[in-house]
């Protein structure tokens, strides 16, 4: 039965089961059918964020496990950093082609607005994510990166505090804060696309009437 | 504004035609093939890239490699730093309180940080590993005796000559300078010299921070940072400023090229400019402006004319034409 | 084991070595970057173009 139940007002477990549900209906959560308009190519790119990042993920725990020197001592240890690395990329064009498509379709109307922020959010911190990695590869190139990026942060007055030449604090951000915060922030993303529906086309309304002055036809 | 029989109007403004539940046509759409589709693709493309190209791994560079391949660069970086006319020994905050930094405007940001990982390079990288490994070596001993025993302007003024003297030296060889007094500032500079290149040098700068188990970096890096030698790799790379190095890989790999805008800012006047205000303090109003515009993005669509540009420049007829085909006979809808 | 054999410094195309740059006035960017972004705005136009598979059964309000 899903029709609403009695809620017990004082029980915060039941309110919140209450207002869980009425955003997120059952059939709503995965849904086996999409509106019509889902038919492009376009739309992949946002599935194949979510699974670069997985790989990301994945290639990452598996080169924790052995610590941050082990690529440069192993050639198993070196393809598994050489999988980071391409994930990373393919990660970043899918995002930003997925970017393109959202603005392109101004993905924002209809009380989409935090969708669109989250999507720039999660953006703009894995960009952050990427940084951290990029100071805790221990060669020549994070001696270099570090060395300049610390002149932009310090003029900030942040460098005081987020210092980028400490190996143990960029590492710690890279592998523990910064994925939690891109993660948390992607499923919230997500959740936001289910819960609103992916926007309607433009000039088109929800009953899914065209408005022919719109699409020039 | 089309009054519509169905809702009772309850709002002074227009309904947003994109709100609410869609109850129009709808299609089978498998959500989780298609999201196992696409891992399967990634983890195939990146295993392929990852097996066509590897990564990268330019072999980090310490004080004892810089030692040997540069002595002539070393000697005269060490001197500078005894001078206090390095890079490092101006810096400002976090580091030392020599100037106040960058400034956004009237906006002393980089001072309000503070000197929090306090640097001071002529004890830091030189004095101070000196005189922790001094006992073997009488010489190293005696100079050390001599600068700590004199007045601060002596001794800038010894390091300072020194400097100039190894500048206008042929191929600036420490060893073909003019004669003149230097005091023991040529002792402590060859005396450090040695140590770094049998690698004391590299674990002195970074054990003086934290004793045993040590992750800051600052000493060595800033050290090597005011060197030829670091500066020379790095264009070699074109990973300078000045070569939009913020989007380079080392090699041929490719890189950042999401860092294009904020890289631009660093390639144009006035930012170039040497010696101009905006050229000083380019690194706080560059990030300034890439926060701003960061922020221009994030409230996009709060923001009329940018917000519209989809609308105006219709490439959402490309990506919607066959739902505009099929269901152009279901009029009624409104903007 | 296969992953040995995966396993190189260089892959098999090396990229290590001097890197190539386009210059165009102020603008220098890498042959490296250039392909990624050519392949990125390639990958967004047939995106865009493609035909996109199947008309299913386009129920209206059928989504209940």
């Amino acid at each position: 039965m899903s029709a609403p139940t009695q809620v017990e007002p004082s029980s915060w477990t039941a309110r919140l089961r209450a207002r869980t549900l009425e955003s997120m209906p059952s059939d709503q959560a995965l849904p086996d059918r999409q509106p019509a308009y889902v038919a492009s190519w376009i739309y992949v790119f946002g599935v194949a964020t979510l699974a670069a990042l997985l790989v990301v993920v994945a290639t990452g725990c598996w080169l924790a496990l052995a610590g941050p020197a082990w690529w440069h001592v192993s050639s198993l240890g070196h393809f598994v950093n050489s999988l980071h690395l391409w994930s990373v990329e393919l990660f970043f064009f899918a995002m930003i082609v997925h970017l393109w498509g959202k603005f392109w379709m101004a993905a924002w109307r209809g009380n989409r607005a935090l969708t669109w922020i989250s999507g720039v959010v999660s953006f703009l911190v894995s960009i952050g994510a990427a940084f951290t990695g990029y100071v805790s590869q221990t060669n020549f190139d994070s001696q270099w990166i570090t060395f300049e990026a610390k002149d932009g942060i310090n003029s900030t007055g942040v460098g005081a505090f987020w210092n980028v030449v400490d190996l143990g604090q960029m590492m710690l951000w890279h592998v523990t804060l910064l994925p939690i915060a891109v993660g948390v922030i992607a499923v919230l993303h997500v959740v936001l696309v289910r819960v609103r529906g992916v926007v309607p086309p433009i000039g088109v309304d929800t009953d899914g009437n065209v408005d022919a002055t719109v699409v020039g036809r | 504004m089309s009054a519509t029989a169905t809702a009772a109007p309850k709002k002074v403004r227009r309904p947003d035609p994109a709100a609410g539940k869609w109850r129009g046509p709808t299609r089978p759409y498998d959500l989780v093939k298609e999201f196992v589709a696409a891992l399967a693709i990634i983890a195939v493309l990146t295993t392929l890239l990852a097996v066509l190209f590897s990564s990268p791994d330019e072999k980090q560079i310490t004080m004892q490699s810089w030692a040997k391949a540069n002595p002539s660069d070393f000697v005269a970086t060490a001197v500078t730093e005894l001078a206090g006319t390095s890079e490092s020994a101006g810096y400002g905050p976090p580091y030392n309180s020599a100037s106040d930094g960058q400034k956004l405007g009237p906006l002393t940001l980089q001072k309000w940080g503070g000197v929090r990982i306090p640097v001071d390079p002529a004890n830091d990288f030189v004095v101070n590993p000196l005189t922790a490994t001094s006992t073997t070596d009488p010489a190293v001993a005696a100079a050390l005796k001599a600068w700590t025993g004199a007045s601060a302007d002596q001794q800038t003024k010894w390091a300072g000559d020194y400097a100039d003297a190894i500048g206008k030296a042929p191929d600036g060889d420490p060893t073909k300078v003019a004669t003149g007094d230097y005091g023991p500032v040529p002792a402590l500079a060859t005396g450090l010299l040695a140590l770094a290149t049998t690698g004391g040098l590299d674990a002195q700068l970074v054990g003086t921070t934290s004793g045993f188990y040590a992750t800051d970096y600052s000493k060595p890096i800033l050290f090597l940072g005011d060197s030829g030698q670091l500066d020379s790799l790095a264009t070699d790379q074109h990973l300078q400023g000045g070569q939009w190095g913020m989007m380079n890989e080392t090699g041929n790999y490719p890189g950042q090229a999401w860092l294009w805008l904020f890289s631009f800012w660093y390639q144009i006047p006035p930012f170039t400019t040497d010696g101009s205000a905006w050229a000083d303090n380019a690194d706080v109003i560059i990030t300034a402006l890439m926060a701003l515009l960061s922020l221009v993005l994030i409230l996009l669509p709060f923001i009329p004319g940018l917000r519209s540009i989809p609308v105006k420049i219709p490439i959402y007829r490309l990506i919607w034409r066959s739902y505009y085909r099929r269901y152009a006979s279901r009029q009624g809808a409104s903007e | 084991m296969v992953l040995e054999h995966l396993s190189t410094a260089a892959g098999a195309i090396d990229l290590n070595g001097t890197g190539h740059y386009i210059a165009w006035g102020v603008i220098q960017i890498s042959w490296a970057n250039a392909v990624v972004v050519a392949l990125m705005l390639i990958a967004f136009g047939l995106a865009l173009v493609l035909p996109f598979p199947g008309h299913g059964d386009d129920a209206p309000g059928s989504d209940k």
